[in-house]
């Protein structure tokens, strides 16, 4: 029997005014995967869980959860989690009554209320900030007290929309491993929305392209980063892109080989952890990152581009 | 998800219907059958003329002095400036009996149409002064700085900066002193007399005095009411439709004005002295320990106690059923697209209120009930307007958390949202508290013996010309004011704050 996807979202539409936010979009998540939908800001991504979580209701469309509709069911019937952008933390209550609101409205037993909180703020290591509250947390304490508090209730999935993006670029880094980590101990299935395409490197098991309310391309995640199917997908994911016998191609910065037939002038050229350079050719400017050091008057090889339909 | 918009829209037309469409229809159905004739149009003639009087030049000055003294609130940058501010306030909530009994202590009973606008000045500039200070202080300090950097003396730094962001909230203020105005009770029956009877008046004496003006009784009053609703409900269209939300200024540069402070204080304190004049009067020519509680329940065949314990019930039961039913329309309110529909009980003032009120529930129910449901329908708007300001400061990431952790909206609510707001909601109940405790134009007309009020009290001592007594009670009056709203206040603000 073929298992049932953990969340399908089937050709969803949304209209606010007279602009159209949410363009027939339609994409799946597995159970256990994470998927990372990634696009600019305001291309819909917030919209997408907002319909999901049933904050909005999208005005097309439906969202399948483990095979059953959802689309009008309410908020708190879905047993979908959030982790929200800004997190959303109660700010009136101390870190243990948020991570056990979602238990204490279930009414369930005040040991076994206990007990969670306690297993669940150890795995997060927050165990020792159960009686400070939010305004006394540093950024990366309050997003693991909101994925703390998300987690104890046991979702069907959880969405997350940009949670680390204000995070200093240190942080960010270690908690992208740390959901990976939380995820894979506890097994749970994930959306995340991001701008950042190093959170969909590091996190998503499938990635999908989000431009202008719709979703240009959808996969898996070696297949999106290395293959994109069309310019603009390739574009959002920082390929240069140029044409040449009437055929288009992108290639990324970090797969323009030095050493090669096509020769350059170096425009801008800085070093840092790598070499970064923007290179005239005769395809047009091209950014450039690599461990050699590139010379005026140096050749490239962009044998890796890949071409475009 | 379709439910509940079907719920929200049923709530929101139960209310409209029970607390506006059928009083309006009421007041059609009476106004329809008075008699229109010669001495009724004279009289609507000559109200009308005291209403538009009475608004038009109250509202220019109060408008004038208010934004100067907003003006002034911005430019005074020292530690005095909350103080201000409250003392300002605490003008505007004021019973406008008691702004009628002061002046009446100060200029005696001469019935002059300039302490009628003196009393609506004192009572409305305040108000217009911290609005236009709240949307004016909302100018960056950033802008300004550039502004300065570029050449603008501190004369364009006000008028291009300040004036004009000010303007909003003083617009806004201007026009709801227009409706007060317009609308006025107190002072036009206390000190004006019958010259001075604005239509707010002349509903009343037509509804309590003159019944049967008409071949049915209350016609005339109601063809008043209507009128007036008419009249009223363009300028309450334009001050609901103003949006006056006032940015907070986060920015922690000095203030560009600082050396001006000293002389705004010294113009605060003076205007602070000008319209604390007529309370100060009272306490001063009357001090309250010479207060005769014999004397006063033997003028009004009624114990002071009776009087006390009516108003605080009265005022405890309204405020307490307008804040839950305020709470219901809150929570569900985010899925209406027109606050207007909610704040329609605005258009009637509240004579024409009590007198529709009266018309449909007089016969059927007992008049303290009628006179709890009066004055929840006049708080209502209040109370929902700063309730859902209050609600919009908080991030919604916390109310759908909640709901995405499996809680009911009404339950959010009081769980997350709540608390969030408690300090803000400790002075809404505040204020609302001590409105419905000076409501004296509802009251006084459809109030029995046994339902008398403070207000009534006061009114009655008045108008038997027991002037000391008429003080000491208003005194208490004020005591009692006080002691309430320090124990709601104190009670809403109990328990964990929290951190914010």
């Amino acid at each position: 029997m073929v298992p049932l996807d953990k969340l399908k979202v089937v050709a969803i539409s949304k209209k606010i005014g007279s602009e159209d936010i949410l363009k027939n979009v339609s994409f799946s998540l597995k159970e256990r995967e994470i998927k990372v939908i990634l696009g600019a800001s305001g291309s819909g991504k917030t919209s997408i869980l907002n319909s999901i979580a049933g904050i909005i209701r999208p005005d097309s469309g439906s969202i399948i959860k483990d095979g059953k509709d959802v689309t009008d069911l309410e908020i708190e019937k879905r047993n979908i989690g959030f982790v929200f952008q800004d997190l959303g933390l109660f700010y009136s209550m101390n870190v243990a009554e948020n991570v056990a609101y979602g238990l204490r409205i279930r009414s369930r037993d005040l040991h076994e209320i206990n007990d969670k909180v306690a297993e669940i703020s150890d795995a997060l290591s927050i165990a020792s900030h159960l009686q400070k509250f939010p305004s006394q947390l540093s950024g990366g304490e309050k997003q693991l007290v909101a994925l703390a508090r998300t987690l104890i209730t046991g979702p069907d999935l959880i969405l997350m929309d940009e949670p680390l993006s204000s995070l200093d670029s240190f942080l960010r880094n270690s908690m992208r491993w740390y959901i990976k980590d939380i995820q894979k101990k506890f097994g749970v299935s994930i959306i995340y929305v991001t701008h950042d395409l190093a959170d969909a490197e590091i996190l998503g098991d499938s990635i999908a392209i989000l431009h202008e309310g719709s979703i240009l391309d959808d996969g898996e995640k070696d297949r999106i980063l290395n293959h994109p199917k069309t310019a603009e997908t390739a574009r959002i994911l920082g390929y240069n892109l140029y044409s040449t016998g009437g055929r288009n191609y992108a290639i990324h910065p970090s797969m323009v080989i030095v050493g090669g037939p096509v020769k350059v002038r170096i425009v801008y050229g800085e070093t840092g952890i790598k070499h970064n350079y923007l290179i005239e050719t005769e395809f047009g400017k091209l950014n450039v990152v690599t461990d050699q050091i590139l010379n005026e008057g140096d050749g490239v090889s962009l044998e890796r581009s890949i071409q475009l339909p | 998800m379709r439910a509940r918009l079907g719920f929200s829209f049923a709530l929101v037309a139960v209310y409209a219907i029970s607390v506006v469409i059928a009083p309006l229809l009421y007041l059609a159905y009476y106004a329809a059958h008075s008699s229109t004739g010669s001495l009724l149009v004279e009289v609507l003639r000559l109200s009308l003329r005291q209403s538009v009087i009475q608004g038009t030049v109250s509202t220019i000055i109060s408008f004038s002095i208010g934004l100067l003294f907003g003006l002034l609130l911005i430019i005074y940058n020292g530690r005095m400036k909350n103080v201000v501010i409250s003392m300002l306030f605490v003008t505007y909530v004021m019973p406008g009996i008691v702004m009628a009994i002061g002046i009446i202590s100060i200029f005696g009973y001469s019935s002059r149409l300039w302490e009628i606008i003196y009393g609506n000045v004192v009572y409305n500039a305040p108000m217009i002064a911290v609005l236009s200070f709240s949307t004016g202080n909302s100018t960056s300090v950033r802008e300004i700085y550039s502004a300065k950097t570029l050449g603008a003396k501190d004369s364009e730094i006000i008028t291009k900066f300040y004036l004009p962001n000010s303007l909003r909230g003083g617009a806004l203020g201007a026009i709801l002193t227009f409706i007060l105005s317009f609308e006025g009770f107190s002072l036009p029956l206390i000190i004006g007399g019958p010259s001075y009877s604005t239509m707010e008046v002349m509903i009343y004496e037509l509804k309590s005095i003159l019944p049967t003006f008409s071949q049915i009784p209350f016609s005339s009053a109601s063809l008043l009411g209507l009128l007036q609703v008419v009249i009223l409900v363009v300028p309450l269209y334009v001050y609901l439709a103003i949006r006056s939300s006032a940015r907070r200024n986060e920015s922690n540069l000095p203030s560009p004005l600082t050396r001006y402070s000293r002389v705004a204080l010294a113009g605060l304190v003076l205007f602070i002295v000008f319209v604390m004049i007529p309370f100060f009067g009272m306490f001063l020519k009357y001090p309250v320990w010479l207060l005769n509680v014999h004397s006063i329940t033997a003028r009004l065949q009624i114990s002071l106690a009776v009087l006390i314990s009516n108003t605080v019930l009265f005022s405890f039961a309204s405020t307490f059923i307008a804040f839950m039913i305020s709470i219901v329309i809150a929570v569900y309110r985010p899925t209406l697209r027109n606050q207007f529909l909610i704040l329609l009980p605005l258009i009637f003032s509240p004579v024409t209120l009590a007198l529709s009120y009266f018309l449909i529930y007089g016969e059927h129910i007992p008049t303290s009930l009628l006179i709890i449901l009066i004055f929840t329908a006049v708080i209502i708007p209040l109370n929902l307007r700063m309730m859902i300001q209050s609600v919009g400061t908080i991030l919604p990431s916390e109310s759908n958390s909640s709901r995405t952790l499996g809680d009911s909206a009404i339950a959010t609510f009081f769980k997350v949202q709540l608390p969030r707001i408690k300090w803000e909601m400790s002075t809404v109940l505040s204020l609302m508290f001590i409105t419905v405790m000076g409501e004296f134009s509802s009251i006084v007309t459809v109030y029995t013996q046994s339902t008398e009020t403070i207000t009534i009290g006061i009114y009655n001592l008045l108008s038997l010309r027991d002037l000391r007594d008429t003080y000491n009670l208003t005194e208490i009056f004020l005591i009692v004011i006080f002691i309430s709203s320090f124990i709601i206040n104190h009670l809403g603000k109990s328990g964990a704050v929290g951190q914010t």
